[in-house]
């Protein structure tokens, strides 16, 4: 409950903060989510800085988990998604060229929302594959990376599995607040 | 045997005690209002086959949705919205009748509404 309190009042203020929006991630398929979700600067030389989630090494959201049911992923920044998701990343790998990569964790003050790295990098994808929940049987094709386009991946940003699932990542724009959603169907 | 038939009372009341409390746990989803399941259903319809991206779609190179798709969550967006005793004319000049900015809100009033109600089922107990 506290929990929701908290992710409502920061995306209140979220305007003045960086990272530009949240983070949302619904997976509404009958699959279990593996995987990591990642953010990138596409300003700067091949989309230095990029943040990945390395701890927990897979985040694992299980099937039917979406704002419905108040089971959604939703992280509003590198730090506070810590506290107030329901899945929460303890260590970032922050990679800031191709000599320069170390582990952060969520609390590190380079991460801090009002930091230099929220301020130039944004939520840009994931990479994942989709289980047959609580087994190790992937479920064929559901899976893969998935960016948002011009972010210096050369990966869709959406798929569709011969069985008729789909995956996708989008935006909502206003003003300078940007909710990137993560859907799974 | 008056003895037993109040332990018997009393092991009922509290099994039917036991039962109510889970039966409140499940209430979240039912306790949803109808503007709150449709709009739940319109963010899931993003994925069935005729609302998936189209080809032209793709090709955009841009990472915000569509217009023709934001168009699928704007009907129950806006009803989301009204039910929260906002009027029309409010809602036309808060918006301007933006759709990312109607769907941004609903998306808002939506988070704020589930949190009442899981409040209220905690005050219950």
């Amino acid at each position: 409950m506290k929990k929701v309190l908290a992710i409502l009042s920061l995306a209140a203020c979220s305007l003045g903060y960086a990272q530009k929006g949240p983070l949302i991630l619904n997976n509404y398929s009958v699959y279990e989510f593996r995987g990591v979700i990642f953010a990138s600067n596409e300003l700067g030389t091949n989309c230095y800085p990029y943040i990945t989630s390395q701890g927990p090494d897979e985040i694992i959201i299980p099937a039917d988990s979406h704002m419905g049911n108040g089971k959604a992923l939703i992280y509003d920044n590198y730090r506070d998604q810590f506290t107030n998701s329901l899945y929460p990343t303890g260590i970032w790998r922050v990679t800031l060229s191709n000599t320069s990569s170390t582990q952060s964790p969520w609390n590190a003050p380079s991460l801090l929302p009002t930091g230099v790295i929220s301020a130039n990098t944004r939520w840009s994808g994931t990479k994942f594959g989709m289980f047959h929940p609580g087994t190790n049987d992937g479920v064929w094709g559901f899976g893969g990376p998935l960016v948002l386009p011009n972010s210096c991946y050369d990966a869709p940003s959406n798929i569709t599995t011969p069985d008729g699932n789909s995956a996708e990542i989008f935006t909502i724009t206003v003003d300078k607040v940007t909710t990137t959603y993560i859907q799974l169907y | 045997m008056k003895k037993h038939f109040l332990l018997t009372a009393f092991a009922a009341l509290t099994l039917i005690s036991c039962n109510n409390e889970g039966s409140t746990t499940n209430t979240v989803e039912s306790m949803k209002t109808p503007q709150m399941e449709n709009f739940d259903k319109a963010f899931k319809s993003l994925g069935d086959p005729q609302n998936r991206p189209t080809e032209e779609e793709k090709k955009r190179n841009t990472s915000e949705l569509s217009d023709r798709r934001k168009a699928l969550l704007v009907p129950a967006s806006k009803e989301l919205i009204l039910s929260s005793g906002v009027t029309e004319a409010e809602l036309m000049r808060k918006t301007g009748g933006d759709m990312s900015q109607i769907i941004v809100w609903a998306t808002q009033i939506y988070m704020k509404k589930s949190e009442e109600i899981r409040k209220n089922i905690k005050s219950e107990k």
